[in-house]
């Protein structure tokens, strides 16, 4: 009798190769925030237990990225979850051009965050930008970058401006594959289009809302591209988040020991994040 | 019937002019690109003006390595997406084909693609130093693995799933190993799969900024953190930074077609369809 075969020998390589540039790295990074290491003695240097850790949740930097990251995840998460689903509803009640029009959708997700980001860069300049001219216009008058809640507010409209056509995608063509019956017949009950969209379309949808959430979560905490290219985390450290205030950690002040506490940090967050995401939302379809 | 008629006028009407409105940004650049310099930084909201090449010439002639980073960025992402399917491929048939044991893996396959890259940069940083490969190509295509490996896993895997295993069954009664299934019967039928995997870790690998900003210096830097180091602390050459942008942009955008039916799978790894 032949040995069972369980087909690990096509899985190997991808394990072994994962493991060399994420998992090592990562017990590699466990490793270092417990030492007192800086880019001069990463090999030399001391054990220093939890020290690194205790160090960074005494870190009011720490914390403001926190609340920066949070504020900039919740932000742009539900305002991008908003748009881009009635931007779906909108395009789905048009089937002649719906395709021509999901391409045209499509294309900001397609392009570098860091060129949305150098765009809106030259958009927001309060001298020469589109957007405080425009704003003049209605006699706005505000400089978008040099006010804490300002700048941060725009960080936030960068992320919707080119990651909505994501929501839209995913929200767009699950509505494609709904089955349009149960719809049909709350209308002929008489319920109105919004009314029959929120009671008998949106619960067929959950799952596919629950994924497109969690990966819009997931994207958005790791920003970094726009806003180091537009504010570099200022005016202060008003825009500063998680991943801007590791960066600062490394190459400013290149305390590695407390920038590894900070990502092992920032894993757990986002895996603790993910699993209450998938522990409320996510009952009727496995992932 | 005219009233529902001038609803869905209305309706079109809206779509446009909101589709105007998500893609101001990329129109925008574009037309800043063929803007002569001197207009870009002034103060008025006129739209007229002379189109000129001027910017893109800049950028191959004055002391802009252009080329050196568009090849960097080509040969990094080809170099990432190709290697991370053809590990992928055989990975995603065992994790569809057999399945016992095997659904911690790819959890912990797709884990990596929900770590942000900050988590992996500062180890990144010094296993690639302690190698003496900070600034290669070769150092950056290991990195982009983090991302292009769990795409490629997780798209492949729900491609996979599609296919009848009574296909293999066929072939396994005739004495064919899984070996030889996967190879000769399996990947022609992937085709549409592998296609769609390999334009979405492309576009993922050349437009990622974070680590080749880290990972480089001047050798591997790629063409985002070559566009990036137009602004300096002194001035933006915004007229080089709007070519280079375009330069940057225009490639993904044609790829987009060939993949816009598999886009959404690709997009949620495969989550959904």
């Amino acid at each position: 009798m032949k040995k069972k075969d369980n087909g690990w020998r096509f899985v190997i390589p991808v394990i072994i190769a994962l493991g060399g540039v994420a998992l090592f790295p990562f017990v590699f990074s466990v490793y270092i925030s417990l030492i007192n290491s800086t880019a001069y003695s990463t090999y030399t240097a001391k054990f220093v237990g939890i020290n690194n850790y205790i160090a960074l949740f005494k870190d009011a930097n720490f914390w403001n990225s926190f609340r920066v990251t949070l504020v900039y995840v919740i932000g742009a998460v539900s305002l991008e979850m908003l748009f881009g689903t009635l931007l779906a509803l909108l395009i789905d009640s048009l089937p002649k051009w719906g395709r021509v029009f999901m391409i045209i959708l499509a294309f900001p997700i397609m392009i570098a965050p860091l060129v949305y980001g150098i765009t809106f860069k030259l958009m927001y300049n309060s001298i020469y930008g589109f957007i405080p001219q425009f704003l003049r216009i209605f006699n706005i008058n505000i400089s978008l970058l040099s006010t804490s809640r300002s700048a941060l507010m725009s960080m936030i409209v960068v992320d919707v401006f080119q990651w909505t056509s994501f929501v839209f995608l995913i929200i767009y063509s699950a509505l494609q594959s709904v089955p349009k019956e149960p719809l049909e017949a709350a209308k002929i009950d008489g319920a109105g289009y919004w009314k029959s969209v929120w009671y008998v379309l949106l619960p067929i949808l959950r799952p596919i809302f629950v994924i497109t959430l969690i990966f819009r979560v997931m994207d958005t905490f790791k920003i970094f591209d726009q806003v180091f290219v537009i504010t570099d985390g200022g005016p202060g450290t008003a825009t500063t988040t998680l991943s801007l205030y590791t960066y600062f950690l490394m190459f400013n002040r290149y305390n590695f020991g407390q920038a590894a506490a900070l990502t092992v940090t920032i894993l757990v967050i986002i895996i603790v994040i993910t699993k209450l995401l998938l522990k409320y939302f996510y009952r009727e379809v496995e992932l | 019937m005219s009233h529902k008629k001038w609803k869905k006028i209305i309706l079109y009407i809206i779509a446009i002019f909101t589709v105007m409105i998500v893609d101001f940004p990329v129109v925008f650049m574009f037309i800043t690109s063929f803007k002569p310099i001197s207009q870009i930084m002034v103060p008025n909201l006129k739209f007229s003006f002379t189109p000129t090449l001027e910017n893109y010439k800049m950028l191959v002639t004055e002391n802009f390595p252009l080329f050196k980073y568009l090849l960097n960025s080509f040969i990094i992402s080809l170099c990432s997406a190709v290697i991370a399917i053809a590990l992928s491929l055989p990975a995603s048939y065992g994790i569809s084909r057999f399945k016992e044991k095997k659904e911690g893996t790819d959890f912990w396959i797709l884990s990596t693609r929900m770590a942000p890259p900050v988590v992996f940069a500062l180890p990144m940083f010094l296993i690639l130093k302690f190698f003496n490969i900070i600034d290669t190509r070769i150092g950056l295509i290991l990195t982009y693995f983090t991302f292009t490996i769990p795409l490629a896993v997780w798209i492949l895997k729900a491609f996979m799933m599609e296919i009848p295993k009574s296909l293999e069954e066929a072939a396994m009664l005739d004495g064919a190993t899984r070996s030889y299934i996967l190879l000769r019967i399996i990947t022609p039928l992937m085709k549409p799969g592998i296609v769609s995997v390999f334009i979405i870790d492309f576009v993922f690998a050349w437009n990622e900024f974070f680590f080749a900003l880290i990972l480089t210096l001047d050798k591997a830097t790629t063409l985002t953190v070559g566009t990036a180091r137009f602004i300096t602390g002194y001035s933006i050459y915004w007229g080089s930074i709007a070519g280079a942008s375009m330069i940057a942009a225009i490639p993904m955008i044609i790829l987009m077609f060939f993949v816009q039916k598999f886009l959404v799978r690709g997009l949620t790894m495969g989550a959904v369809k």
